[in-house]
């Protein structure tokens, strides 16, 4: 399949969108990043992030509801679609294939 | 989780006003999370810092709010019918937006037409922005700075050898009254003489010859297409009329080489004829001394010429050419000569283009004032259409479709405006033409005027909507349909202050009027020390000139004529002056600067100017010619005690002081009254001046023409009085004040139209409460008085504005002339009780209705 090109940070961020299991939305995946990869990474980043995945077709959105944390602002809800998923699996394929061609004398 | 703290409000609002209304959400949100977050782990200041730090980021084209088109073609008919009823409803507003908004888009299209027409001057050579007039500054001792475009003639040929940049250097004498006769007809024309290269260098089109040659032959003539219709008919160009002959002064004859078509009235060159410039340098070799400047220099540059550098290389030639120049030579371009062509002290200082700006500040006045009446009159009745907007909100029209809907009404009403501008605009374009002498036609074939027009009505149509669209679409549903809205405070303060702003804009512009008339009435009624009435003066030529004794003796003997002498020049305008006179005990460092005008006996008595010391010239001593009346001026400047007697000499010619004459103007009264010499010289007067009887005007024109023409029977009699004269040279003051006076009268009439509507919509809000007040006993005096002091006050704090700016801009343009009227106290009073008066007028109409209605009619519609 054709893979859209992918950056780094999109591909850590898709995936690390899989391993929340709660609503996940800007400050959530936030979250989720500074306790897996032990960074921080700042709303902006993150919103812009998502709107390129977004774009890409990889994740999907809609309006969710508001909390008193957020000032009463309602959150955009993301979910990885199926094609975000494919496209995760097929650049795991690629990668473990070329793990798979490294001769054990190179590491 | 409950924030005890919460992010800065300002970073908030910031946020809320970039951000789109549909990412402010998510973006809020996350941020306010994070912010909670943040400051539990870091404190609120750090918290803080970064929040504002990341809304910053945000501030990114993705998160602007975009203007969305809302286009639901459904719908544009209901809104087309909705603005239709709407008009149709109010009609005294409706009526009153039309007017004022097209009588302001009438007033601006007429400066448009105006200024565009000024722009257009000397435009139209196709290698314009290569042709520049040559010009020159030189400083006196007195410490003033002169500017002129008179140069020497010699400087043409070698500036074309020695310059590479320099094409074509094409002299140009001024243009010069001749009479032109062929067989019995005789008109006086005006001529001029010019280069070989004159019609290849300036785009003045041929209908008949060769650009090239017309001007080769010395005995030539290229006549304008009018002239030749005087005199071949109209059927000219079937006569085979090049070859022709024409007679000049009764003592030449020339032969038609050309004809060329009638030069623009937006030429700065103008001519009927144009002659060959040789046979006219060949009658005047003093041209040839580098001394003498008598005619004007243009020269023609090569695309890329690089201007200073032009300018630098002619300034070598001229210093090389003649020794202890002090002259500053430059190249003017010759686009910019009309409109920028004053200098003072050396420097470029404007000139007409100074009213150019000042029409197009007042037509941009003007329509603001307009767009202020539709603001104040929409918003001001907002409430009429609140439940409108309510109900279209809940149907689900969002804020930006509302805003269209009304920005649209607003565009429509404009447009109609325009519509009727351009209307008035066609009625009045003669009558305008005659205050501004100009010829302004409007050709609606050129897609520019339409377009033009159509632009100032859209500006001005979303100039005026914008701000309505707005509030009226921000309502808020749920008060609007409760029907507890009240319009009565929003936008209060505001529409107040557009009052004032209009107010003080139609202030200004009356005081402007009332400074402009005085200058005019001051410059009219100025003594100049002569005595402008009652004269005329006619050309010297034919047996007038070799019979000239003879001919004042018989004038004299007639009825109703009191005077005649004659002189080189008019004396309101002086144009020949030198620095050449030197006399016993001059400072030879000092360079001073004396205007001279040649006279012929009787010339003082003539004027009536009026002697100070000493006498005029006089026949009985035979050398008179060489003696000089000086004015006072002059002796000031030459400055020894008793200047009569002093010996002068100039031009070669050693002479006295004979006399000193009271000062008079002879120039514009923006200039102060320079030095100036009188010389005794009969042979070099071209004018004769005959002083009329004050009672007897008709007999005395009337004996002068049967003078006239027993002397000069081939000649056509024709005379000009003098004050006619001074009239000319003031006309753009006159313009710009009957300029001035229209348009503050417009101003303040829209400005009235607008406070009418606003008056009576405030008279109707509170009728109610006039009719509690009157129950409980209040006069209708009382009551009069508490409906207009709201508007009175308005108008004082306008004034308050207004004068300060007036007083400025006034002072300076008085400053212009040397002679003016002081800036004066009635003035700025007149014009702010006139500005009060009306207002109360307008408002009194509205006020003492609503003080006398009755009030159980009132009251009981509660």
């Amino acid at each position: 399949m054709n893979a859209p090109s992918l950056g780094n940070l999109e591909e850590t961020i898709l995936l690390l969108m899989l391993t929340v299991k709660e609503e996940k939305y800007g400050f959530s995946v936030a979250e989720a990043y500074r306790q897996h990869l032990n960074k921080s990474i700042s709303i902006p980043a993150i919103h812009t992030v998502l709107k390129r995945l977004e774009k890409k077709g990889l994740v999907s959105s809609k309006m969710g509801g508001a909390t008193a944390a957020r000032g009463g602002r309602k959150k955009r809800l993301y979910e990885v679609t199926a094609y975000g998923k494919q496209v995760l699996v097929s650049l795991r394929d690629t990668r473990a294939a070329l793990w798979k061609a490294i001769p054990p004398v190179q590491l | 989780m409950h924030p005890q703290h919460r992010p800065p409000a300002w970073a908030d609002r910031f946020l809320e006003w970039f951000c789109d209304a549909e990412l402010i959400d998510e973006i809020q949100g996350d941020l306010h999370e994070d912010y909670q977050r943040y400051a539990t782990e870091k404190g609120h200041f750090r918290a803080d810092v970064k929040y504002v730090w990341d809304v910053l980021r945000f501030f990114r084209p993705s998160s602007f709010s975009t203007p969305r088109i809302y286009w639901y073609p459904v719908m544009l008919k209901n809104y087309f019918t909705s603005a239709m009823r709407n008009f149709g409803r109010q009609k005294a507003f409706t009526f009153i937006n039309m007017l004022g908004l097209s009588v302001g888009l009438a007033c601006s299209m007429f400066i448009l037409l105006w200024v565009q027409d000024e722009l257009s001057y000397n435009a139209f050579h196709q290698e314009g922005d290569q042709l520049h007039r040559l010009m020159r500054h030189v400083s006196f001792s007195s410490g003033e700075t002169y500017t002129w475009s008179a140069v020497p003639m010699p400087s043409a040929k070698l500036m074309e050898q020695e310059i590479p940049e320099i094409l074509d250097a094409e002299l140009m004498p001024w243009d010069d009254e001749v009479l032109v006769s062929k067989g019995d007809s005789a008109f006086r024309e005006n001529g001029r003489y010019a280069d070989q290269a004159f019609f290849s260098i300036f785009s003045f089109p041929l209908l008949e010859g060769n650009a090239e040659e017309v001007l080769t032959d010395p005995s030539g003539v290229v006549i304008s297409e009018t002239v030749a219709e005087k005199f071949f008919g109209s059927g000219w160009q079937a006569t085979g009329i090049l070859g022709q002959t024409l007679r000049i002064d009764q003592n030449r004859d020339v032969k038609i080489t050309g004809v060329f078509a009638d030069i623009s009235r937006n030429s700065s060159i103008q001519g009927d004829l144009v002659f060959p410039i040789k046979p006219w340098l060949d009658d005047r070799p003093w041209l040839e001394h580098w001394g003498n400047n008598s005619l004007e220099i243009y020269l023609r540059l090569t695309p890329d010429a690089e201007m200073a550098s032009v300018n630098q290389k002619i300034q070598d030639l001229m210093d090389r050419n003649m020794e202890g120049n002090t002259a500053v030579f430059f190249a003017q371009p010759f686009e910019d000569m009309y409109l920028w062509g004053e200098y003072r002290d050396g420097k470029l200082v404007g000139g007409r283009i100074d009213y150019v700006n000042i029409f197009g500040f007042v037509s941009l006045f003007l329509i603001l004032i307009a767009a202020i009446n539709f603001m104040n009159l929409s918003t001001a009745r907002s409430g009429l259409r609140a439940r409108e907007i309510g109900i279209r909100k809940v149907a689900g029209a969002q804020k930006g479709a509302l805003v269209q809907q009304f920005l649209g009404e607003s565009l429509i009403l404009a447009m109609l405006a325009t519509g009727l501008a351009v209307l008035m605009v066609e009625l009045l374009l003669p009558s305008f033409n005659e205050i501004v002498s100009k010829e302004i036609s409007i050709s609606y074939a050129d897609p520019r005027y339409l377009l033009s027009f159509l632009g100032l009505g859209l500006f001005t149509g979303i100039l005026s909507g914008i701000y309505p669209a707005f509030v009226l679409s921000s309502f808020n549903i749920v008060q609007v349909l409760k029907g507890n809205f009240s319009t009565s405070t929003k936008g209060g303060q505001l529409r107040k202050g557009l009052v004032v702003f209009q107010f003080a804009l139609s202030i200004l512009l009356i005081i402007g009027t009332l400074t402009t008339y005085s200058q005019i009435q001051y410059i009219q009624n100025k003594n100049l020390g002569l005595d402008k009435d009652n004269l005329v003066y006619l050309p010297m030529e034919g047996a007038v000139e070799s019979q000239f004794a003879a001919f004042k003796a018989e004038l004299l003997k007639q009825e109703g004529i009191l005077g005649v002498s004659a002189a080189s020049q008019n004396p309101l305008r002086v144009g020949n002056s030198t620095s050449d006179p030197t006399w016993p005990g001059k400072d030879p460092e000092a360079a001073l600067l004396f205007s001279i005008i040649n006279t012929k006996l009787d010339f003082v008595e003539t004027m009536k100017m009026k002697m100070k010391e000493g006498r005029t010239h006089q026949a009985s001593f035979g050398t008179d010619t060489l003696n000089y009346v000086i004015n006072e001026a002059a002796a000031k400047a030459i400055g020894v005690e008793n200047p009569i007697g002093l010996e002068v000499e100039f031009w070669e010619q050693k002479g006295q002081v004979i006399g000193v004459v009271e000062d008079f103007h002879f120039s514009s009264l923006r200039s102060k009254i320079d030095p100036l010499i009188m010389r005794y010289d009969p042979d070099e007067t071209w004018l004769v001046y005959v002083r009329l009887e004050g009672g007897k005007l008709e007999e005395g024109l009337a004996s002068l023409e049967k003078v006239y023409n027993e002397f000069n029977p081939t000649y056509p009699f024709s005379y000009t009085f003098l004050d006619e004269h001074f009239q000319r040279t003031y006309r753009s003051e006159f313009t710009i004040g009957k300029l001035a006076n229209a348009f503050a009268t417009i101003a303040i009439f829209i400005s009235c139209l607008g406070l009418f509507g606003l008056a009576s919509f405030t008279a109707e809000r509170r009728t109610r409460e006039i009719g509690i007040r009157k129950v409980l006993g209040a006069s209708t005096g009382k009551l009069v008085l508490l409906l207009s002091l709201d508007f009175t006050k308005l108008v004082g704090i306008a004034f308050l504005i207004a004068a300060p700016i007036a007083y400025y801009v006034m002072d300076r343009w008085l400053g212009g002339y040397e002679y003016h009227v002081p800036m004066q106290i009635w003035v700025f009073a007149l014009a702010g009780l006139v500005s009060l008066l009306i207002a109360w007028l307008t408002i009194g109409y509205q006020s003492i209705r609503t003080a006398m209605a009755d009030p159980v009619k009132s009251l009981r519609t509660e």
